[in-house]
Protein backbone atom coordinates (compact mmCIF):
# COMPACT_ATOMS: atom_id res chain seq x y z
CA UNK A 1 0.00 0.00 0.00
CA UNK A 2 1.87 3.63 -0.78
CA UNK A 3 2.59 5.41 2.07
CA UNK A 4 0.49 8.77 2.86
CA UNK A 5 2.56 11.49 2.25
CA UNK A 6 0.01 14.33 2.84
CA UNK A 7 -1.40 13.20 6.32
CA UNK A 8 -4.12 15.72 7.77
CA UNK A 9 -1.35 15.98 10.39
CA UNK A 10 0.93 17.61 7.56
CA UNK A 11 -1.82 19.67 6.04
CA UNK A 12 -2.98 21.23 9.17
CA UNK A 13 0.64 21.87 10.23
CA UNK A 14 1.05 23.45 6.62
CA UNK A 15 -1.90 25.68 7.27
CA UNK A 16 -0.57 27.21 10.15
CA UNK A 17 2.71 27.86 8.83
CA UNK A 18 1.32 29.63 5.63
CA UNK A 19 -1.34 31.73 7.32
CA UNK A 20 0.89 32.81 10.33
CA UNK A 21 4.12 33.53 7.66
CA UNK A 22 1.43 35.66 5.56
CA UNK A 23 0.49 37.26 9.51
CA UNK A 24 4.02 37.52 9.85
CA UNK A 25 5.90 39.29 6.85
CA UNK A 26 2.57 41.39 5.80
CA UNK A 27 2.51 42.45 9.31
CA UNK A 28 -1.16 44.15 8.66
CA UNK A 29 -0.32 46.94 11.43
CA UNK A 30 -3.43 47.81 13.44
CA UNK A 31 -5.84 44.69 12.81
CA UNK A 32 -4.62 43.32 16.14
CA UNK A 33 -4.87 46.36 17.99
CA UNK A 34 -8.32 46.09 19.14
CA UNK A 35 -8.16 42.56 20.10
CA UNK A 36 -4.55 43.69 21.93
CA UNK A 37 -6.18 46.35 24.11
CA UNK A 38 -9.10 44.17 24.87
CA UNK A 39 -6.96 40.89 26.24
CA UNK A 40 -5.22 43.57 27.84
CA UNK A 41 -8.01 45.32 29.64
CA UNK A 42 -8.75 41.77 30.61
CA UNK A 43 -5.94 40.90 31.74
CA UNK A 44 -4.98 44.54 33.74
CA UNK A 45 -5.78 43.75 37.37
CA UNK A 46 -3.93 40.40 37.06
CA UNK A 47 -0.79 41.62 35.72
CA UNK A 48 -0.72 44.34 38.29
CA UNK A 49 -1.11 41.65 41.51
CA UNK A 50 1.07 39.38 39.56
CA UNK A 51 4.11 41.76 38.72
CA UNK A 52 3.89 43.17 41.99
CA UNK A 53 4.15 40.09 43.63
CA UNK A 54 6.66 38.90 41.99
CA UNK A 55 8.78 42.13 42.64
CA UNK A 56 8.12 41.59 46.24
CA UNK A 57 9.01 38.00 46.28
CA UNK A 58 12.48 39.09 44.33
CA UNK A 59 12.78 42.12 46.98
CA UNK A 60 12.58 39.32 49.47
CA UNK A 61 15.48 37.33 48.26
CA UNK A 62 17.84 39.89 47.95
CA UNK A 63 17.42 41.26 51.26
CA UNK A 64 18.48 38.24 52.59
CA UNK A 65 21.60 38.07 49.97
CA UNK A 66 22.62 41.42 51.39
CA UNK A 67 22.38 40.83 55.35
CA UNK A 68 25.85 39.45 54.99
CA UNK A 69 26.80 42.85 53.60
CA UNK A 70 24.84 45.26 56.07
CA UNK A 71 28.29 45.93 58.08
CA UNK A 72 30.26 46.99 55.47
CA UNK A 73 27.61 48.67 53.28
CA UNK A 74 26.27 51.21 56.67
CA UNK A 75 30.23 51.92 57.12
CA UNK A 76 30.19 53.29 53.67
CA UNK A 77 27.18 55.08 54.01
CA UNK A 78 28.33 57.06 57.08
CA UNK A 79 31.28 57.77 55.23
CA UNK A 80 29.27 59.06 52.33
CA UNK A 81 26.62 61.15 54.20
CA UNK A 82 29.61 63.19 55.77
CA UNK A 83 30.92 63.65 52.19
CA UNK A 84 27.77 64.43 51.42
CA UNK A 85 26.71 67.29 53.70
CA UNK A 86 29.86 69.17 53.19
CA UNK A 87 29.41 69.47 49.23
CA UNK A 88 25.73 70.08 50.11
CA UNK A 89 27.26 73.39 51.69
CA UNK A 90 29.18 74.45 48.92
CA UNK A 91 26.71 74.05 46.26
CA UNK A 92 24.50 76.42 47.54
CA UNK A 93 25.97 79.02 45.31
CA UNK A 94 25.80 77.41 42.35
CA UNK A 95 22.04 76.61 42.54
CA UNK A 96 21.01 80.41 41.89
CA UNK A 97 23.81 80.05 38.40
CA UNK A 98 22.37 77.01 37.19
CA UNK A 99 18.74 78.57 37.22
CA UNK A 100 19.96 81.28 35.35
CA UNK A 101 21.81 78.86 33.08
CA UNK A 102 18.58 77.15 32.82
CA UNK A 103 15.99 80.29 31.41
CA UNK A 104 19.00 81.31 29.13
CA UNK A 105 19.13 77.72 27.11
CA UNK A 106 15.43 77.65 27.23
CA UNK A 107 15.00 74.40 29.31
CA UNK A 108 12.12 73.25 30.74
CA UNK A 109 11.58 73.89 34.18
CA UNK A 110 10.30 70.67 35.90
CA UNK A 111 7.54 72.34 37.78
CA UNK A 112 5.56 73.05 34.74
CA UNK A 113 5.24 69.74 33.91
CA UNK A 114 1.62 68.03 34.48
CA UNK A 115 2.93 64.45 35.09
CA UNK A 116 1.11 61.27 35.61
CA UNK A 117 1.93 58.81 38.35
CA UNK A 118 1.90 55.12 37.42
CA UNK A 119 3.30 51.43 38.72
CA UNK A 120 5.00 49.27 36.29
CA UNK A 121 3.33 46.08 36.04
CA UNK A 122 5.18 44.36 33.40
CA UNK A 123 8.02 44.23 31.72
CA UNK A 124 10.16 43.14 28.52
CA UNK A 125 11.07 39.25 29.55
CA UNK A 126 14.82 39.86 28.07
CA UNK A 127 14.80 41.87 31.34
CA UNK A 128 17.96 44.08 30.14
CA UNK A 129 15.12 47.02 28.99
CA UNK A 130 13.01 47.18 25.66
CA UNK A 131 9.63 47.97 27.02
CA UNK A 132 7.74 48.12 30.48
CA UNK A 133 3.60 47.98 31.04
CA UNK A 134 2.24 50.77 33.37
CA UNK A 135 -0.97 50.69 34.90
CA UNK A 136 -2.58 53.88 33.34
CA UNK A 137 -3.59 54.15 29.66
CA UNK A 138 -5.92 56.49 27.93
CA UNK A 139 -8.72 56.72 30.54
CA UNK A 140 -6.44 58.67 32.44
CA UNK A 141 -4.97 61.00 28.99
CA UNK A 142 -2.31 58.97 28.40
CA UNK A 143 -1.60 59.41 24.43
CA UNK A 144 1.42 57.73 22.37
CA UNK A 145 4.66 60.05 21.99
CA UNK A 146 4.39 61.48 25.66
CA UNK A 147 7.52 61.22 27.33
CA UNK A 148 8.10 58.98 30.74
CA UNK A 149 10.82 60.11 33.16
CA UNK A 150 11.46 59.19 36.65
CA UNK A 151 12.42 61.12 40.01
CA UNK A 152 13.15 64.84 39.16
CA UNK A 153 13.12 64.58 35.29
CA UNK A 154 15.50 62.00 34.59
CA UNK A 155 14.14 60.91 30.58
CA UNK A 156 13.42 56.95 30.27
CA UNK A 157 11.07 56.24 27.41
CA UNK A 158 8.26 57.48 25.56
CA UNK A 159 4.65 56.03 25.67
CA UNK A 160 4.71 53.51 22.73
CA UNK A 161 0.86 52.34 22.80
CA UNK A 162 -2.36 53.62 25.29
CA UNK A 163 -4.76 51.13 26.01
CA UNK A 164 -7.89 51.93 28.13
CA UNK A 165 -5.75 51.17 31.65
CA UNK A 166 -2.59 50.49 30.82
CA UNK A 167 -0.08 52.00 28.03
CA UNK A 168 2.87 50.29 26.51
CA UNK A 169 6.62 52.08 27.46
CA UNK A 170 9.34 51.81 24.68
CA UNK A 171 12.41 52.35 26.83
CA UNK A 172 15.04 54.76 25.60
CA UNK A 173 17.42 51.56 25.73
CA UNK A 174 15.36 49.80 23.00
CA UNK A 175 16.96 49.50 19.87
CA UNK A 176 14.34 51.38 18.06
CA UNK A 177 13.57 54.01 20.31
CA UNK A 178 15.84 57.74 18.71
CA UNK A 179 15.60 60.87 20.50
CA UNK A 180 17.24 64.37 19.75
CA UNK A 181 19.88 64.83 22.44
CA UNK A 182 22.77 67.76 23.68
CA UNK A 183 25.25 67.91 25.38
CA UNK A 184 24.37 70.22 27.97
CA UNK A 185 28.41 71.42 28.52
CA UNK A 186 29.39 71.68 25.21
CA UNK A 187 25.94 72.15 23.11
CA UNK A 188 26.80 69.37 20.56
CA UNK A 189 24.01 67.62 19.40
CA UNK A 190 22.77 64.27 18.48
CA UNK A 191 20.74 61.30 18.52
CA UNK A 192 20.66 59.42 21.40
CA UNK A 193 19.68 55.63 20.33
CA UNK A 194 19.28 52.45 22.62
CA UNK A 195 21.29 49.50 21.36
CA UNK A 196 19.32 45.79 22.38
CA UNK A 197 18.80 46.87 25.65
CA UNK A 198 22.26 46.96 26.78
CA UNK A 199 23.01 51.18 26.42
CA UNK A 200 22.50 54.14 24.74
CA UNK A 201 24.81 55.21 22.48
CA UNK A 202 24.81 58.99 20.79
CA UNK A 203 25.48 58.92 17.60
CA UNK A 204 25.28 62.12 14.08
CA UNK A 205 27.32 64.37 15.87
CA UNK A 206 29.35 66.69 13.58
CA UNK A 207 33.23 66.26 13.80
CA UNK A 208 33.52 69.94 14.19
CA UNK A 209 31.30 69.75 17.63
CA UNK A 210 32.89 69.15 20.99
CA UNK A 211 32.01 66.05 23.25
CA UNK A 212 34.01 65.26 26.64
CA UNK A 213 33.92 62.34 28.63
CA UNK A 214 31.87 62.92 31.36
CA UNK A 215 29.15 65.47 30.23
CA UNK A 216 25.91 65.45 30.51
CA UNK A 217 23.39 64.49 27.97
CA UNK A 218 19.80 65.83 28.08
CA UNK A 219 17.00 66.08 25.63
CA UNK A 220 16.78 68.67 23.15
CA UNK A 221 13.24 69.35 22.77
CA UNK A 222 13.75 69.26 18.57
CA UNK A 223 11.17 67.09 16.80
CA UNK A 224 10.11 64.10 19.13
CA UNK A 225 7.34 66.19 20.92
CA UNK A 226 9.72 65.18 24.57
CA UNK A 227 9.99 68.25 26.07
CA UNK A 228 13.79 69.57 26.32
CA UNK A 229 15.87 70.07 29.16
CA UNK A 230 15.00 66.00 30.29
CA UNK A 231 18.25 64.43 31.67
CA UNK A 232 19.18 61.36 29.81
CA UNK A 233 22.94 59.61 31.07
CA UNK A 234 26.47 60.69 31.12
CA UNK A 235 29.14 60.22 28.24
CA UNK A 236 31.47 57.55 28.86
CA UNK A 237 33.44 56.72 25.56
CA UNK A 238 34.12 58.92 22.35
CA UNK A 239 34.50 57.48 19.26
CA UNK A 240 34.07 58.05 15.52
CA UNK A 241 31.65 56.67 13.28
CA UNK A 242 33.22 53.70 10.43
CA UNK A 243 32.55 56.20 7.83
CA UNK A 244 34.91 59.23 9.47
CA UNK A 245 31.59 61.78 8.77
CA UNK A 246 30.37 61.76 12.39
CA UNK A 247 31.42 61.26 15.93
CA UNK A 248 29.56 58.74 18.75
CA UNK A 249 29.64 58.15 22.63
CA UNK A 250 28.65 55.90 24.64
CA UNK A 251 26.25 57.43 27.01
CA UNK A 252 25.60 55.79 30.75
CA UNK A 253 22.02 56.03 32.05
CA UNK A 254 21.68 57.21 35.21
CA UNK A 255 18.67 54.78 35.82
CA UNK A 256 18.56 50.87 35.96
CA UNK A 257 15.56 50.13 33.66
CA UNK A 258 15.15 46.57 35.07
CA UNK A 259 14.92 48.10 38.41
CA UNK A 260 12.07 50.47 37.40
CA UNK A 261 9.10 50.52 39.94
CA UNK A 262 7.13 54.06 39.56
CA UNK A 263 7.45 56.12 36.68
CA UNK A 264 5.79 59.52 35.57
CA UNK A 265 4.48 60.24 32.43
CA UNK A 266 4.66 64.09 31.29
CA UNK A 267 1.31 64.75 29.94
CA UNK A 268 2.05 68.39 28.72
CA UNK A 269 3.74 71.68 29.77
CA UNK A 270 1.84 73.78 32.33
CA UNK B 1 -17.02 22.88 26.36
CA UNK B 2 -16.19 22.98 29.93
CA UNK B 3 -12.97 21.46 29.03
CA UNK B 4 -12.58 24.08 26.16
CA UNK B 5 -13.12 26.56 28.81
CA UNK B 6 -11.10 25.42 31.22
CA UNK B 7 -7.66 25.34 28.71
CA UNK B 8 -8.77 28.45 27.65
CA UNK B 9 -8.45 29.98 31.05
CA UNK B 10 -5.00 27.89 32.42
CA UNK B 11 -3.45 29.29 29.19
CA UNK B 12 -4.71 33.06 29.49
CA UNK B 13 -3.11 32.77 33.56
CA UNK B 14 -0.25 31.18 32.27
CA UNK B 15 0.09 34.19 30.02
CA UNK B 16 0.00 36.47 32.49
CA UNK B 17 2.18 34.52 35.17
CA UNK B 18 5.00 34.49 31.87
CA UNK B 19 4.69 38.31 31.12
CA UNK B 20 4.00 39.86 34.27
CA UNK B 21 5.34 37.49 37.39
CA UNK B 22 8.25 36.02 36.11
CA UNK B 23 10.08 38.70 34.30
CA UNK B 24 9.40 40.79 38.00
CA UNK B 25 11.10 37.25 39.85
CA UNK B 26 13.39 36.83 37.41
CA UNK B 27 15.52 39.91 37.27
CA UNK B 28 18.80 38.37 35.05
CA UNK B 29 16.01 38.53 32.12
CA UNK B 30 15.75 34.74 31.63
CA UNK B 31 12.06 33.78 32.21
CA UNK B 32 11.19 30.52 32.00
CA UNK B 33 8.66 29.63 28.78
CA UNK B 34 5.38 28.50 30.77
CA UNK B 35 3.48 28.84 27.61
CA UNK B 36 5.92 26.66 25.23
CA UNK B 37 6.39 24.30 28.38
CA UNK B 38 2.46 23.68 28.22
CA UNK B 39 2.33 22.72 24.75
CA UNK B 40 5.13 20.40 24.44
CA UNK B 41 3.25 18.49 27.28
CA UNK B 42 -0.24 18.39 25.24
CA UNK B 43 2.07 17.64 22.30
CA UNK B 44 3.66 14.86 23.97
CA UNK B 45 0.60 13.28 25.39
CA UNK B 46 -2.06 13.76 23.18
CA UNK B 47 -0.61 14.30 19.80
CA UNK B 48 -0.45 17.05 17.18
CA UNK B 49 -4.11 17.03 15.48
CA UNK B 50 -5.42 17.23 19.69
CA UNK B 51 -2.69 20.00 19.95
CA UNK B 52 -2.87 22.62 17.52
CA UNK B 53 -5.38 24.52 18.34
CA UNK B 54 -4.08 25.14 21.74
CA UNK B 55 -0.67 25.44 20.51
CA UNK B 56 -2.60 28.44 18.02
CA UNK B 57 -4.14 29.66 21.34
CA UNK B 58 -1.19 30.23 23.32
CA UNK B 59 1.03 31.42 20.79
CA UNK B 60 -1.81 33.99 19.99
CA UNK B 61 -1.78 35.19 23.47
CA UNK B 62 1.82 35.34 23.70
CA UNK B 63 2.15 37.37 20.53
CA UNK B 64 -0.24 39.62 22.04
CA UNK B 65 1.28 39.89 25.47
CA UNK B 66 5.00 40.16 23.94
CA UNK B 67 3.78 43.22 21.46
CA UNK B 68 5.46 41.04 18.63
CA UNK B 69 3.29 41.11 15.39
CA UNK B 70 0.91 38.15 14.99
CA UNK B 71 1.44 35.32 14.04
CA UNK B 72 5.00 34.72 15.31
CA UNK B 73 4.66 32.85 18.34
CA UNK B 74 1.30 30.67 16.69
CA UNK B 75 4.14 29.73 14.27
CA UNK B 76 6.73 29.02 16.56
CA UNK B 77 4.44 27.27 19.22
CA UNK B 78 2.68 25.22 16.15
CA UNK B 79 5.95 23.80 14.77
CA UNK B 80 7.16 22.84 18.22
CA UNK B 81 3.92 20.35 18.72
CA UNK B 82 4.60 19.20 15.60
CA UNK B 83 8.17 18.38 16.22
CA UNK B 84 7.44 17.04 19.68
CA UNK B 85 4.26 14.79 18.74
CA UNK B 86 6.56 13.40 15.49
CA UNK B 87 9.77 12.34 17.94
CA UNK B 88 7.14 11.19 20.72
CA UNK B 89 5.54 8.67 18.12
CA UNK B 90 8.87 7.80 16.62
CA UNK B 91 10.64 7.25 20.15
CA UNK B 92 8.31 6.76 23.51
CA UNK B 93 6.16 4.12 21.62
CA UNK B 94 9.41 1.77 21.15
CA UNK B 95 11.46 2.66 23.71
CA UNK B 96 9.19 3.68 26.87
CA UNK B 97 12.07 3.14 29.53
CA UNK B 98 14.12 6.12 28.20
CA UNK B 99 10.93 8.34 28.74
CA UNK B 100 12.59 10.73 31.30
CA UNK B 101 15.40 11.60 28.98
CA UNK B 102 13.57 11.40 26.02
CA UNK B 103 11.38 14.12 27.90
CA UNK B 104 14.15 16.09 28.95
CA UNK B 105 15.81 16.16 25.61
CA UNK B 106 12.42 17.69 23.51
CA UNK B 107 12.13 20.24 26.24
CA UNK B 108 15.94 21.38 25.98
CA UNK B 109 15.82 20.64 21.85
CA UNK B 110 12.61 23.17 22.11
CA UNK B 111 13.89 25.98 24.35
CA UNK B 112 17.00 26.31 22.24
CA UNK B 113 14.85 26.07 19.09
CA UNK B 114 12.42 28.60 19.99
CA UNK B 115 15.01 31.21 21.43
CA UNK B 116 16.86 30.64 18.05
CA UNK B 117 13.95 31.54 16.17
CA UNK B 118 12.66 34.21 18.07
CA UNK B 119 15.50 36.25 18.06
CA UNK B 120 15.95 35.15 14.06
CA UNK B 121 12.31 36.97 13.67
CA UNK B 122 12.61 39.78 16.00
CA UNK B 123 15.76 40.88 14.06
CA UNK B 124 14.25 40.34 10.81
CA UNK B 125 11.90 42.74 12.00
CA UNK B 126 14.59 44.93 13.24
CA UNK B 127 16.39 45.24 10.33
CA UNK B 128 13.47 45.65 8.32
CA UNK B 129 13.01 42.60 6.45
CA UNK B 130 16.76 42.27 5.49
CA UNK B 131 16.80 38.60 5.96
CA UNK B 132 20.74 38.66 4.97
CA UNK B 133 21.65 41.12 7.99
CA UNK B 134 19.31 39.36 10.47
CA UNK B 135 21.01 35.84 9.69
CA UNK B 136 24.40 37.53 10.24
CA UNK B 137 23.84 39.54 13.38
CA UNK B 138 22.24 36.00 14.36
CA UNK B 139 22.11 34.80 18.07
CA UNK B 140 24.68 32.56 19.49
CA UNK B 141 23.21 30.63 22.29
CA UNK B 142 25.60 30.89 25.37
CA UNK B 143 25.65 30.15 28.95
CA UNK B 144 22.32 31.84 29.45
CA UNK B 145 20.58 29.54 27.61
CA UNK B 146 22.04 27.02 29.78
CA UNK B 147 20.14 28.71 32.46
CA UNK B 148 16.75 28.90 30.56
CA UNK B 149 16.79 25.26 30.01
CA UNK B 150 17.23 24.35 33.21
CA UNK B 151 14.26 27.07 34.37
CA UNK B 152 12.18 25.57 31.82
CA UNK B 153 12.73 21.76 33.05
CA UNK B 154 11.54 22.66 36.23
CA UNK B 155 8.45 24.66 34.89
CA UNK B 156 7.69 21.27 32.99
CA UNK B 157 7.79 19.57 35.93
CA UNK B 158 5.62 21.59 37.73
CA UNK B 159 3.28 21.96 35.48
CA UNK B 160 2.58 18.49 33.84
CA UNK B 161 1.09 17.50 36.97
CA UNK B 162 -1.78 19.75 37.06
CA UNK B 163 -2.23 19.06 33.78
CA UNK B 164 -2.59 15.75 33.77
CA UNK B 165 -4.78 15.79 36.25
CA UNK B 166 -7.03 18.07 34.31
CA UNK B 167 -6.67 15.86 31.10
CA UNK B 168 -7.59 12.84 33.48
CA UNK B 169 -10.42 14.36 35.08
CA UNK B 170 -11.90 15.45 31.47
CA UNK B 171 -11.20 11.93 30.28
CA UNK B 172 -13.24 10.51 33.10
CA UNK B 173 -15.58 12.63 32.90
CA UNK B 174 -15.82 11.71 28.95
CA UNK B 175 -16.66 7.51 30.08
CA UNK B 176 -18.55 8.26 32.46
CA UNK B 177 -20.80 10.32 31.47
CA UNK B 178 -21.21 9.76 27.33
CA UNK B 179 -23.31 12.47 26.89
CA UNK B 180 -20.53 14.65 28.29
CA UNK B 181 -19.27 16.74 25.59
CA UNK B 182 -15.51 17.88 25.79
Amino acid sequence: MPKKYFTSKIIKITAIAAVCALLVFLNPRGIFGPVRGFFLTLAYPLQKISYLAGKKTSGAFSFLESISNLKDENKNLIRENDRLTAEAAGLQGQKRENEILREQLRLAPRDKFNLESALVIGQYPGGLGGWIIIDKGSAQGIAPGMAVIVSDGILVGKVEEAYWESSKINLLTDSSASISALDLETGAKGIVRGEYGLGLSMDMVAQTDTLNEGDTVVASGLGSGIPGGLYIGKIQKISVTEDKLFQKAQVVPKVRYSKLEIVFVVKNSQ
Amino acid sequence: MIQKAVIFIFIFLAAIIQFSLFPALFPLGICPDLLLMSVIFWALRNGFEKTAARAVLAGFLADLFHFQPVGTDILLFSLAAFGASSLAKRFLVSHRAWGFFFTSGVVAAGTIAYAVSSNFVGNVFHFGGEYGQAINSGYIPDWSIALKVIFNLAVFALVSRPLEKIEKTFELYGQRMPGFRK
